[in-house]
């Protein structure tokens, strides 16, 4: 078994922006189907206001409220989750650079993930990623997301190949498992 | 012809002391507010760049079709007061307390900002906006802005449970 180490050093999620396109991932399977389903009923984002005035108003949020902001609705949470708002929040200068950051000991166990975020606040220490301890995954950064894709098992006793896919979603602090079945 | 342009100076500046240049803003419902045109070109980028295009100021109506009388008038309130002050304190204090007594003034308001482009009035009520949600509760936002929750209940578990951190 490889030793795991420091296995990744990932920041400017930026870059990553033209990965979404080849990788197809879709956002989230079980909230995808009735988010869908509800952008066909026009609603307003907010009562009142033309949706460009609403969704500024919106980007203009700090992050640490984020999450509740996405918990508000679908319409919101929808927003939330778009490249559209990255690039509102881009353009109005409210881009934060994120870097994560994977630590662990040689035996791939103990393993987690940190967020150094610039801006002098202190890092967090994202909780471990549901299922088995994990060796051997890949990792990517998409837009605001870190992805943490297949690799193998490491539980006492056997080594299970993974398919499983997780998801962090950085705006709405949310870890989910996601599409084992997409990759083959 | 040098004398003649010499003339019309004169006569232009003498004229621009006693009274003040005005337009008429006229709201949806027809109603007319006269306005010093300084005033308004300062907030509202449209209607500068209608007086440009226009070549000057004289009889100049400008209908605003998206905004109504008490919202127009309330706009004008505002914009008075951030022009007679040169940092955005006493007006953000203003919106503020709008937004806190009339909640669906305020977001007309905007809307009508938005629409005659008033841009730092625009930013600065949006951030008002923006900053009023920090620390509230999912529910608290929704009721506030009265939105409807339609999410199921599986979905708001699945939220829940998937919630990283909560920010401290």
């Amino acid at each position: 078994m490889p030793s795991l180490g420091i296995h990744g050093l990932l920041g400017a999620r930026k870059r990553f922006v033209d990965l979404e396109v080849q990788l197809h991932v879709p956002v989230q399977t079980n909230l995808a189907l009735t988010l869908r389903a509800s952008q066909e009923l026009y609603c307003p984002v907010i009562p009142g206001l033309p949706d460009d005035v609403a969704k500024f108003c919106l980007t203009l949020v700090p992050r640490r409220d984020l999450p509740v902001i996405g918990a508000v609705c679908k319409r919101w949470m929808s927003f939330i989750k778009s490249k559209e708002f990255l690039a509102v929040r881009k353009e109005a200068g409210k881009l934060e650079e994120w870097v994560y950051v994977l630590t662990g000991d040689a035996d791939g166990r103990e393993n987690h993930w940190e967020v150094l975020v610039g801006s002098g606040e202190k890092g967090k220490v994202l909780p471990s990623m549901p299922g088995p301890v994990k060796a051997g995954f890949g990792v990517v950064v998409i837009d605001a997301n870190l992805f943490i894709i297949a690799g193998y098992s490491v539980d006492i006793g056997k080594a299970c190949v993974s398919n499983d896919v997780y998801q962090y979603d950085s705006r709405l602090n949310r870890i989910s498992k996601n599409y084992s079945n997409y990759l083959i | 012809m040098s004398t003649e342009s010499k003339e019309i100076l004169v006569g232009e500046s003498s004229q621009a002391k006693p009274e003040k240049k005005t337009i008429v803003l006229m709201a949806s419902d027809g109603d007319e507010f006269v306005v010093d045109v300084d005033d308004i070109t300062n907030q509202s980028e449209m209607i500068r760049n209608l007086i440009s295009d226009m070549g000057g100021t004289d009889g100049l109506q400008v209908p605003l079709l998206n905004v109504t009388a008490p919202v127009l008038a309330k706009l004008l309130e505002l914009f008075n007061v951030s022009n007679k002050n040169d940092d955005d304190e006493e007006v953000t204090q203003k919106v503020k307390e709008l937004m806190e007594a009339e909640l669906n003034m305020m977001i007309d308001v905007l809307g009508a900002a938005n629409y005659i482009e008033a841009t730092s009035f625009f930013d600065l009520s949006c951030k008002v906006l923006a900053d009023k949600f920090k620390g509230m509760s999912v529910e608290e936002v929704r009721e506030f802005l009265n939105i409807e929750c339609d999410f199921t209940e599986e979905e708001l578990q699945q939220i829940h449970a998937e919630n990283a951190w909560a920010f401290d």
